[in-house]
């Protein structure tokens, strides 16, 4: 497969791959078609080995084709797009540089051609637990749905290996790799029973294990620490305390606090994290926005601390990391079963969480119920409504006296005359 | 790019007063055949076309098919700085935002210039067939006004009856009725007079004299004016303009419920 790239500075190869462009540039500016394969732009890891390829491997989430990077060396690489919003149009202009290598016979014209990409996109490829590469294997659906669970065989790493190259055809030539072999084989055994058979290790998923594992991530995830916006928006909204009473003084702080205390109001905080959820898994194929990024480091703003019981806050970080990696990495069917071992399982015990979300959801409701009694805030929201509808239709007065305006007399007088029984004109003629 | 150039800005006038109390906005739709114009009045029970040919221009130019939205009552408002004698351009860009006019006085060095902003108007173009027409009436169209005004004194609607023997136009009030007959007639020292009648079937139909007499307003272009009638269409009244030119309004006949 060809692929244009442009490798890290440090990547093996340089600039050779870099722009492959084969439209001429004339000498007079002259724009040219859009190229039907534009060169993209790719971050690839600096130690990559050589025979590192990018491959198209079924994606553990969707069970569609997606592409990887796949290093004998080092493992498995997913892609992850990194673009500019598309309210701020950005491009990339890529240019041959100086130290072409003189072999393609084009050389000379193609240290002036440069290009100019459409969207800044980069393509960072970042690196992935081949856990989940193995686990569409290990964990395939359910192909008679309303039976019980099929019973699970113990199969050897092959034969695994085996799935995943009928899967995705463009794995096959790394299956037959011992490094990436080995490392499967590894990863597998961490989330399986295994037996012995043999000179050979067989394997059999076992969701306990698969469930230690990814809880494992988890924590590392929140010890590390989450990405800012999936912790304002699914921790500190999720545990936001609804303000019930409001003085007068202060009303504008409280007013702020109310409004976001009000804006996931009539869903409970479970939904929330489950719509976000979904939000997740579109997030890793969509673009991902990070202009607003620096702007928050300039200027970090004093956060007030979470007000929560003790623990809470870890253990709603902690399922808010897990259901990212289901959201992002597990098929829905081991997704389901995941959520259900969190629910029961003993290593972590999200009940304190739970109370904490159901007490937080009925203050919502009581704040809510309250408000609609009268509380001023409201009232203040409803005279702004009030004032914007009053905008609104004084602005539409203002339109139609200008199209009065703009109408004559005879228009005028001709909308008073009679014209019953007169049939309109596109009953006589037909539309063209 | 647009750019077309009449001998007299008066053409453009008297056809904008005649159209401007029918509708109030409208595209003018230019291509390399010329200008044209269809648009319905606000009850969509009248009809205006206007064709003025490339050939009416002089010269004429249009590299690209544009529609010009405009109201009409900005329009008049423009054209009335133009004095009747005044040689008159339209001119727009490939996509125009604005429709830039000159009046060029041919007695004096005056040179004025507008630019009259344009609108988006989503109207809908209907088909026109060619019709085979039961009656052909072609009168002075200054006759054909002064039946109407004087019939429109007592109701408000006319019915016209067209035989062999003539065109009667007749209407029935509150205050008493009244009606007009035209015999064919032919004048030899003014041919603009004569009065001719064309039938294959009589036909008697009823109109709104409102419309009628607002389609009257355009007598100041042509000297006669064609009625076609036929039972189940609606009127034509067709004012010829210099060259294939033209000026046409339909008009839906009132059917049922008779006054």
């Amino acid at each position: 497969m060809k692929t244009r790239g442009r490798p890290s500075k440090s990547a093996t190869k340089p600039a050779t791959e870099t722009v492959e462009k084969d439209t001429s540039t004339n000498p007079k500016v002259q724009l040219e078609p859009d190229s039907a394969n534009p060169p993209q732009l790719f971050i690839l890891p600096k130690d990559k080995s050589k025979d590192a390829r990018i491959v198209t491997l079924q994606n553990p989430r969707y069970l569609s084709d997606s592409r990887y990077l796949i290093c004998p060396e080092n493992g498995f690489y997913e892609f992850t797009k990194v673009a500019a919003p598309r309210t701020t149009p950005r491009s990339w202009l890529l240019s041959g540089s100086e130290s072409n290598e003189v072999k393609e016979p084009d050389a000379k014209r193609r240290k002036h051609s440069g290009y100019v990409t459409k969207s800044a996109e980069m393509l960072v490829a970042t690196a992935i637990d081949p856990l989940f590469v193995v686990l569409s294997v290990l964990a395939p659906l359910p192909t008679s749905k309303g039976s019980e669970a099929p019973k699970k065989l113990f199969l050897s790493g092959d034969d695994y290996i085996e799935k995943i190259a009928t899967a995705s055809p463009h794995f096959g030539g790394f299956s037959r790799i011992k490094s990436i072999r080995d490392l499967l084989e590894q990863r597998m055994a961490a989330v399986c029973d295994t037996v012995e058979a043999g000179d050979e290790n067989m394997y059999r998923l076992n969701e306990e294990k698969l469930f230690g594992e990814l809880l494992k991530k988890a924590k590392n995830m929140c010890e590390t620490g989450l990405p800012p916006s999936m912790e304002e928006k699914l921790v500190r909204k999720a545990l936001d305390i609804p303000v019930l009473s409001i003085k007068r003084e202060d009303s504008s702080l409280h007013e702020l606090v109310n409004e976001e205390a009000e804006t996931p109001d009539t869903q409970t905080c479970v939904s929330t994290i489950e719509s976000a959820g979904t939000s997740f898994s579109e997030a890793s194929t969509a673009a991902t926005s990070f202009s607003d990024d620096p702007i928050i480091e300039s200027k970090p703003k004093a956060i007030p601390p979470i007000n929560a019981p003790e623990g809470v806050v870890d253990l709603l970080r902690l399922r808010t990391a897990l259901y990212f990696i289901c959201a992002a990495y597990l098929a829905p069917h081991v997704t389901e079963t995941v959520k259900k071992m969190a629910a029961s399982s003993a290593s972590v015990d999200f009940a304190p969480l739970e109370a904490h979300l159901a007490h937080l959801a009925k203050l919502r409701q009581d704040a809510l119920a309250s408000r609609s009694l009268g509380d001023f805030s409201r009232k203040r929201l409803a005279a702004e409504d009030i004032e914007t509808r009053a905008e609104k239709k004084r602005k539409e007065d203002e339109e139609e006296k200008r199209k009065k305006a703009n109408e004559s007399r005879g228009v005028k007088a001709l909308k008073k005359v009679n014209v019953t029984g007169m049939k309109k004109m596109s009953d006589f003629f037909k539309k063209k | 790019m647009l750019e077309a150039r009449l001998e007299q800005a008066d053409l453009l006038k008297k056809i904008v007063d005649a159209i401007k109390d029918l509708v109030q906005d409208c595209n003018f739709d230019c291509n390399d055949s010329g200008v044209a114009l269809q648009a319905m009045d606000n009850s969509h029970v009248a009809l205006v076309s206007m064709m003025l040919k490339a050939e009416s221009f002089s010269p004429y130019r249009c590299d690209r098919n544009v529609a010009l939205g405009l109201n009409l009552t900005s329009l008049t408002k423009v054209l009335r700085a133009a004095g009747n004698e005044d040689i008159l351009t339209i001119k727009a860009e490939d996509a125009p935002d604005v429709l830039n006019l000159v009046f060029e006085s041919s007695e004096s060095d005056r040179l004025s210039e507008y630019d009259l902003k344009l609108m988006d108007i989503d109207q809908e173009h209907l088909g026109i067939p060619d019709t085979e027409y039961a009656a052909t009436i072609s009168m002075p169209s200054t006759e054909f006004r002064r039946i109407c005004v004087d019939l429109m004194a007592l109701s408000e609607s006319v019915s016209i009856e067209a035989s062999k023997d003539g065109v009667k136009f007749s209407c029935a009030g509150d205050i008493g009725n009244g009606a007009v007959t035209l015999r064919p007639h032919s004048n030899v020292e003014k041919p603009e007079l004569d009065v001719e009648i064309e039938l294959t079937e009589p036909v008697s139909l009823t109109f709104s004299l409102k419309y009628l007499v607002n389609f009257c307003k355009a007598a100041g272009l042509s000297k006669s004016v064609k009625l076609c009638l036929s039972n189940e269409v609606p009127l034509l009244v067709e004012y010829q303009l210099a060259g294939s030119s033209y000026l046409r309004f339909y008009l839906a006949p009132k059917i049922g419920d008779e006054e």
